[in-house]
């Protein structure tokens, strides 16, 4: 259980004058649900786009899949896929031709994407719905072509955004369940969000604040160890008041 | 003002946009005075009725009457009655905080003085006054979506309704904006306001869940549990697969969820004595927990079913 997909040492990120990221360390278990959690600008985007390799960092070590970024970024692209519920589909076009477009980008081939098709379907079960239009799909239906999108190409490393806010329980608990079966199965999963409701699914998480870390463990030593009832209010007791400044 | 009552009621609202159905046969008789949550996901007709409600938006049929008054009979009384925060942010991004707040007490004719005296205080509630010479453009979002609420409190409505105020929202600005919600009911205005966010239950007086256009339910939130059939007995672990293997084989487990490293099983309450002798063969301690929002959203909607 100790074998670190991600490994994210000193990791430091400026933009002119502005740290967004300031000195922050944590490492990913391979399978782990691990969360970065925090308000818009608390530098979440900023870390998850120097994961990605997208996003050169200023200074620090980042290592993912076992490869050096930035040095090895281009190796990295192949061994995760990324999810955002929001905004990675065409809604003009159908489930199917999304899954296609996604699987060429990828570089999965013919058959391979046949038969991934197939294997996702079984446990995802998108195969009614495969030939409608995005844009006439239920947000549950959309999120689901979403994230076998993320999955075609069989990454090592899933990164969710946001993945069920908005979404109606019933898809959202079953979107949580499998992505249960997903970290079963040994696929690691990284998700960010200021939605405390999807911060309770993650087995550790961070919460981020003004590029630094307050905090690193599961939900429920967090609420352990600050006497609190909900992941809300050891949100609001770490950051603070600070947030509303001017 | 609108008088003493001040209650709405939603009478048989049907809407559809190009023949798909946003709202079906939808009645509801809000209470005054109190903070009524619409509940449901993204696509439930929450914002459609809001809008109807607010005389934004007319239905295809049915009605809508506030303290006793009709949109079609008495829409100007109205107008100054009420209050909407949209879901978007709908102010003058290059004005100051408090020249936003001037414009809407000037379009709702307040004079000067008094106008003064209200924009001191209402940034004085809303802890905006520091920010009082920004552009609104320039505020972070929890700070724009109390300036939002700050512009629809300036004509003192009897209602105030918001569409969504906690969407995108950090727990903490979210906590501030909810202070300033009791607040306002606290000076005996009747709020609404629609969420996709089940945790904000519990700070309601009321909630509705909307699903599909349709009306599941309208109940007073301290009553809520008492319409969700099961119990739940939750079991933390380090090992959920395992466990919630050996669970799901239990005869009388109705079904389970898992958050976290935490599984619940849920199981009618007449076999609580055989799920605790089941479980204790399995597992050293577990505890009773209460329904949240969730599950009984997720039961209303027929989430147990065939679990």
């Amino acid at each position: 259980m100790n074998e670190y997909v991600v490994e994210v040492k000193n990791l430091v990120k400026k933009f002119g004058d502005v740290t967004a990221v300031n000195n922050i360390s944590f490492s990913v278990r391979k399978g782990e649900i691990f969360g970065i959690i925090g308000a818009n600008g608390a530098g979440k985007t900023t870390t998850i786009r120097m994961l990605c390799g997208i996003l050169p960092p200023t200074s620090g070590i980042v290592r993912v899949s076992g490869f050096k970024i930035p040095r090895e970024s281009h190796k990295v692209k192949s061994k995760i896929g990324y999810m955002s519920q929001k905004f990675s589909l065409y809604e003009d076009l159908t489930a199917l031709e999304n899954l296609e477009l996604f699987a060429a980008l990828y570089g999965v081939n013919n058959r391979d994407f046949h038969s991934e098709i197939e294997r996702l379907n079984q446990f995802l079960e998108f195969k009614p719905f495969l030939n409608s239009l995005v844009s006439s799909l239920p947000l549950g239906w959309k999120q689901r072509i979403a994230l076998s999108c993320a999955l075609l190409h069989r990454p090592e490393l899933i990164f969710l955004d946001e993945p069920t806010s908005g979404v109606d329980p019933v898809s959202r608990r079953s979107f949580w369940k499998i992505i249960r079966k997903l970290s079963g199965a040994g696929q690691t999963i990284i998700v960010t969000t200021h939605y405390m409701e999807e911060a309770e699914y993650c087995d550790r998480l961070t919460i981020m604040h003004e590029g630094r870390i307050l905090a690193l463990d599961s939900p429920d030593s967090l609420k352990t160890s600050l006497e609190k009832e909900s992941m809300e209010e050891v949100f609001v007791s770490l950051v603070g008041g600070s947030l509303e400044e001017v | 003002m609108i008088g003493p009552t001040g209650f709405i009621e939603v009478r048989d609202i049907t809407k559809e946009y190009d023949g798909i159905i946003a709202l079906k046969d939808v009645s509801l008789t809000l209470k005054e005075g109190k903070i009524t949550g619409v509940i449901g996901p993204d696509g439930a007709g929450k914002t459609t009725l809001l809008e109807i409600i607010t005389g934004l938006r007319s239905p295809d049929s049915g009605e809508v009457l506030i303290a006793g008054k009709k949109w079609t009979e008495d829409s100007g009384s109205l107008k100054r009655s009420l209050g909407f925060v949209p879901q978007d942010f709908s102010l003058y991004s290059d004005l100051t905080v408090e020249e936003n707040l001037f414009f809407f007490g000037q379009i709702y004719g307040q004079k000067d003085g008094t106008l003064r005296e209200k924009i001191e205080k209402l940034l004085d509630i809303a802890n905006l006054k520091k920010a009082r010479k920004r552009q609104a453009g320039k505020l972070s979002g929890g700070m724009k979506q109390k300036l939002m609420v700050l512009s629809c409190l300036i004509h003192e409505p009897s209602v105030l309704v918001l569409d969504e105020p906690t969407r995108g929202v950090d727990p903490i600005s979210r906590t501030e904006l909810w202070e300033l919600i009791r607040f306002i009911k606290e000076q005996g205005t009747t709020v609404i306001l629609s969420t996709s966010n089940m945790e904000e239950v519990s700070r309601m007086d009321e909630v509705v869940f909307l699903a599909e256009g349709r009306v599941l339910v309208q109940i007073e939130v301290q009553n809520l549990s008492e319409l969700f059939p099961f119990k739940i007995a939750e079991i933390k672990t380090d090992r959920v697969e395992d466990l919630i293997e050996k669970v799901e084989k239990l005869k009388n487990i109705k079904a389970t969820h898992v958050v976290g490293r935490r599984v619940r099983a849920y199981f009618p309450r007449e076999y609580e004595k055989k799920v605790v002798e089941e479980l204790s063969q399995i597992v050293k301690g577990w505890y009773p927990v209460s329904p949240t929002a969730e599950d009984v959203f997720v039961y209303l909607t027929g989430g147990f079913i065939g679990e």
